[in-house]
Formats: C-alpha cells, structure tokens, sequence
C-alpha cells in the first residue's frame, strides 16, 4: 500500500484524510486500473468544482500514485477545515459517481472493504 | 481397481452445458470460450464462475483491455446468478490493462502469477485474451511468443491445480486462435446464426480432453437467469422400453369425449398416443381438441393447450375459458416469432410436470411453422418428431391438428409426412351433396389397436361433434362428389 507522506504544514488529520484516499485508491486500483482510477477522481473534482475551485485545477494524472500525491498538495495548500470540507465533498461525489456506475451496494462492498483493510492495518500497526 | 486418474467435474452451474460438456467440466482444466462480440462469452464465464465459487474454491477475474471492468460489473450484476456477497472474498476482479501496455508476456505472466500467489484462486478467467494475444503481437512477439505464453500460463494454472478460462473473439476458423486451440483442453464456442430477421444463438463444445462431450451446435438463450442451453437430444426411453421394465399387456383408452368416435376407436385413444386430426379449415379441429380436454375435465384429469394462433381467440369458446379460469387446463401461448423447438419443449414439459397433465391438446401444427425460426419452419418434421418425443417421455395422451385442403384427386392425410409420427389419425373432408357441404370422417389409423374403417357423416352444433353411428350412405366422398349408393 502507498504510505502517506508526512512534513511541514501537514496535520495528523490531514495524513489521514490522505491515506484513507490511498485505501481507496488500493482497493480500486487492481478493478479499474490506474486510468479508471485517474479518470473517476478527475471527474469528481470537476463535479465539486463550483464549490472548490482549486479542486477543479487538480491536473489529469495518469497514475493513482501521482493523483493523491496531487491531491495532497492541494489540501495542504488551504486551511485545515477547508481541506477536511473538500475532501469530505470530493469522497462523497467519487463514491456517488461509483454508485451511479456499478449500483449502491456493489459500491459500498467494495469501500467497506477498503475501510477495513485501513482498520486492519492501523491495528497491526499498533501492535 | 484402477489406477488411472479420476477426472474431477465441476458443474457449471448453466441449465443445459453440463450436458453438452459429457458431465460438466474437468478440474483444473485450461478452456477456450470463444466467440463473436456479443455472443455472450462474459456471461457465460460469470454465470460459471458465480456457480463454482465459493470460500474454498476462489475465482480471480482478469479483465484486460476489452469492456471496462466497471462497465462490465454494471452490466453482469443485472443477471440473477450475479452475488455481490462473493465480490471481495471469493471472487475478485484485477485490471491487467496497464501492466498489457506496459510490457510484454513475461510482463503479463508475471503478474498474472503474482494475483495467483496472493489469491490462491482455484478458478482463474482472462477476459479478453484475445486482447493480450493482439497487444503482445504488437510488439516484437510472434505466433511462437504467443504459443509459448499460452503453454507457460497453462503450465503454471496447472501447477496451481486451477480450472482456467481465456475468454476471447475468435471464431473457430481463426488462424490466430490456433495456438490456443491446440494447448487448451477444452474449447466452447457460441455464434449467433442471423437468419431472415431472425437470431438464434448457438454453442458448440469443439473440444473437451477426457471426456466423452455432446458434438454439434446446440440452441441457447440469455435471460435474466443467464445463459440456458438447450441440449439437442431425445429424452431417455420409456421403462418398459428397457430390459426388465414392466409391460403394459391392457392400454389404458382415453375417452375423446365423443362416444361414437369412442366406439370407432374400440373404447377410446390409447393411453400415451399421439392422434393427429387433419381436415380443411371449418371441419371442427378445434372444437375437437376442446371436447378432448373437456372430457378429461370431467373425468377430473388436468390438460395443457398449445395455441398458435394470432391471438387467443380459442378462449372465445366459454367452456375452454372456464376450463382455463379454473385451473383445469393451462394454456401454453408464446408471442415470439422466432421460436426454437428447444424453448416451446422447454415450457410445455414445465407446464405439464408443474401441473400434472395428463392430456395435451396442439392447435395446430400448420400455424406451428409461422412461430418458429427459420431453421425449424424448415425441418416441420423434426420439430414435430422431437415434440411427440418429449410428449411421449411424459406419458400424456396428445391430440394435435393440421389444416389440410382437399384438392379431392388424391387423399393426403398431412403435410410434411407428418402422419408417419401419429399415433393415430382421424382424417377430417368435406364432401358435397343435395346441395349441401357435408362432413364426413374417418379413422385411418391407430397403432397396435384395431379400429373402425368407417367413413361417418358428422355435424357441429352447440353440443359439440355428433358422428352417425354408422358408415355413410354415400360412395364418393374421397372425391368430393359423395352420391348415394341407389344412385
């Protein structure tokens, strides 16, 4: 799994705004490749773009790895509430726009599971 | 005891298939399902896959650059076999797109066994590989490369005691498939043969290693259930049929529900015969089939109608609509025009095991042609032979019309030689006479029974059929001018 990167400016709440993107992003990936990936999350920041206009700047990556590298500069880039509030609308339209396509219970199987993976690992890492 | 070994078969969990394949598919076998765009290669490999997985025997799905993965998920979650419970744990889906764009086989090879090393699937499915053969060839690899991939992927499958399925479009005739083809144990085909507006899909198990599989092209149809494959073959035979079976010295007679025919027919239609009644249009054929079933309502014995007409108007009759509205006869009615004989068997045996018919009416087998799809309005014969097979099997007693119009020079009894799969026939004419169309029938055959050899004047009224109880007076009546024997 991608680790989030730490460093100045950076919350404890914001690496773990980025790292539940890169759970996502791990569980996604092996289904929809990167540019399935890259394409979903570049489509969610143009739907949130009226709110966020930052968001709707976010470059067209074509690696999962380099889109949340993006995405982390750019929350890191505004204030800590506003990050948590983009990122809370970016989350919700990426998991609608996954609804929508493949149907509400596929979707949430398929994120249940990358929230437990998340879970699992923060316990081993306690450990 | 021999020590050969066993060939484990999984069943494929596809109405039909296992049939076809000679008891379902052998363990850790490496398959070819082929076909055209469209002609249902991904259903059928989901419909399996969601059939055989389970905790202790898992599925890897691949997708490569074919239908994208979330597209395809959309779209094979509408099928009833399709369980969102077993997405995640026992079935998981893995893009090989990039790692296809980025390398070469041993690329694709290599992460193929890295997800097969993580997983430990014991089922594995490559959709399309039609995509990872094209993309390599791209490339600097050749026939060679690509034979030598497909033997190391079934190599390796093998060795991980997987059941293995490359999908991809090829057609059986494809140079291109060939090195699939000779490596892969077991290859099935589906098509869909286009004819006069009309679409029947196909399948075709080409080859299946170690077991003794159904050769030819079978009818299939995709449902919301999924694929369902219709295995041309006859039902097995009767008991009595086989070696120690009981046998039947007194047949049981079936009353037609009209006495003199009855009487013509020394005590009824025997028990399991199919009779055939053909006459010109207005001869009663109808109204014969509907006091058949009639009188099996009395006698408190369910029946099955087959209609094809444009459209119900049998049910006009009050006394066939209320043997419908009671429950006592079921009406099997299709509305396609592109009927297979597999699909019309298929409802009729379930109409008559669900509700424990013992008579069968078909009205009638000269309208049956315009129901079915070119390919069976061709061969009426074999339609109508594989029917009363199925009938037979059932042991229900049939009656089923024909039109047929007198040209009054020669006496045909049906068409397409039907009349050689009867049973029994009772041949319907008309004949002229005192300036009146008169009716007249006979009975021209009943096999392993004796039977009158009358020719009977008959008339129609509310009641029903009334046959003289006794033979014309007339001479002539085959010839259409009947004329009284004085004369």
């Amino acid at each position: 799994m991608m680790t989030s990167k730490g460093g100045p400016g950076r919350s404890e709440g914001h690496a773990h705004l980025i790292d539940s993107w890169r759970r996502l992003a791990d569980q996604l990936g092996p289904l929809i490749g990167d540019s399935g990936f890259c394409a979903m999350f570049g489509r969610a920041c143009r739907v949130v773009g009226p709110e966020y206009k930052w968001l709707a700047d976010t470059a067209p990556c074509k690696t999962r790895d380099t889109q949340i590298n993006a995405l982390d500069e750019m929350l890191a880039s505004v204030a800590p509430e506003h990050a948590l509030a983009a990122h809370a609308a970016l989350l919700r339209t990426f998991t609608e726009l996954l609804d929508a396509l493949i149907g509400p219970a596929l979707a949430r199987r398929l994120l249940d599971a990358a929230g437990r993976d998340g879970d699992d690992k923060n316990e081993q890492e306690r450990k | 005891m021999s020590d050969k070994v066993t060939l484990g078969k999984l069943s494929t969990g596809v109405p039909g298939l296992d049939v076809l394949l000679g008891g379902g598919l052998s363990e850790f076998s490496f398959n070819l399902i082929a076909g055209a765009p469209g002609s249902g290669k991904t259903t059928l490999a989901h419909q399996i896959m969601f059939s055989l997985a389970r905790h202790d025997r898992r599925a890897l799905f691949f997708t490569v650059l074919g239908e994208p993965p979330l597209k395809m998920l959309r779209y094979q979650q509408q099928y009833s076999f399709f369980d969102m419970d077993m997405v995640g744990s026992c079935v998981r889906y893995v893009n090989l797109a990039e790692d296809l764009r980025a390398g070469d086989f041993s690329g694709v090879l290599s992460r193929i066994m890295k997800e097969v090393e993580s997983f430990s699937p014991s089922l594995v499915f490559v959709d399309s590989f039609r995509s990872v053969a094209q993309t390599a060839r791209a490339g600097n690899e050749g026939v060679a490369d690509l034979q030598s991939f497909i033997q190391d992927l079934g190599t390796r499958m093998t060795s991980w005691q997987a059941t293995t399925f490359l999908i991809g479009e090829y057609l059986h005739s494809d140079v291109e498939a060939n090195p699939i083809m000779t490596v892969a144990d077991g290859m099935i085909s589906l098509s869909q043969m286009h004819d006069q507006n009309s679409v029947i899909r196909k399948i075709r198990v080409v080859k299946m290693r170690g077991q003794a599989h159904l050769a030819g092209s079978h009818t299939f149809r995709i449902t919301g259930d999924g694929v369902r494959v219709y295995p041309r073959v006859l039902p097995p035979l009767a008991d009595e049929r086989l070696s120690g079976g009981d046998v039947e010295e007194e047949v049981q007679r079936i009353a037609t529900g009209i006495a003199d025919l009855d009487e013509m027919l020394q005590g009824g239609l025997p028990q399991g015969h199919a009779l055939l009644v053909a006459g010109p249009s207005g001869a009663g054929k109808t109204i014969f089939g509907n006091n058949f079933l009639r009188e099996g309502v009395r006698l408190g014995e369910k029946g099955v109608a087959v209609f094809f007409e444009k459209g119900s108007s049998s049910l006009r009759n009050a006394g066939l609509a209320r043997m419908v509205q009671a429950g006592d006869v079921s009406v099997v009615e299709s509305r396609m025009i592109d009927l297979t004989i597999d699909e019309l068997l298929d409802e009729l045996t379930a109409t008559i095991e669900r509700t424990g018919a013992r008579r069968v009416v078909i009205d009638s087998l000269s309208e049956l042609g315009l129901y079915l799809a070119p390919e069976g309005r061709n061969q009426l014969r074999e339609v109508v032979f594989r029917m009363l097979a199925a009938l037979a099997r059932l042991n229900v007693t049939v009656v089923m019309t024909m039109g047929m119009d007198d040209d009054f020079t020669r006496l045909r009894l049906s068409q397409a030689d039907i009349a050689y799969l009867a049973d029994a026939i009772v041949l319907m004419r008309f004949g002229e006479s005192g300036g009146q169309l008169r009716k007249f029938l006979a009975v021209v055959k009943v096999r392993g029974s004796g039977h009158s050899h009358d020719l009977r004047e008959y008339t129609i009224d509310a009641d029903g059929i009334s046959i003289k109880p006794f033979g014309t007076e007339y001479e002539g009546v085959v010839h259409g001018l009947p004329l009284t024997r004085s004369t």
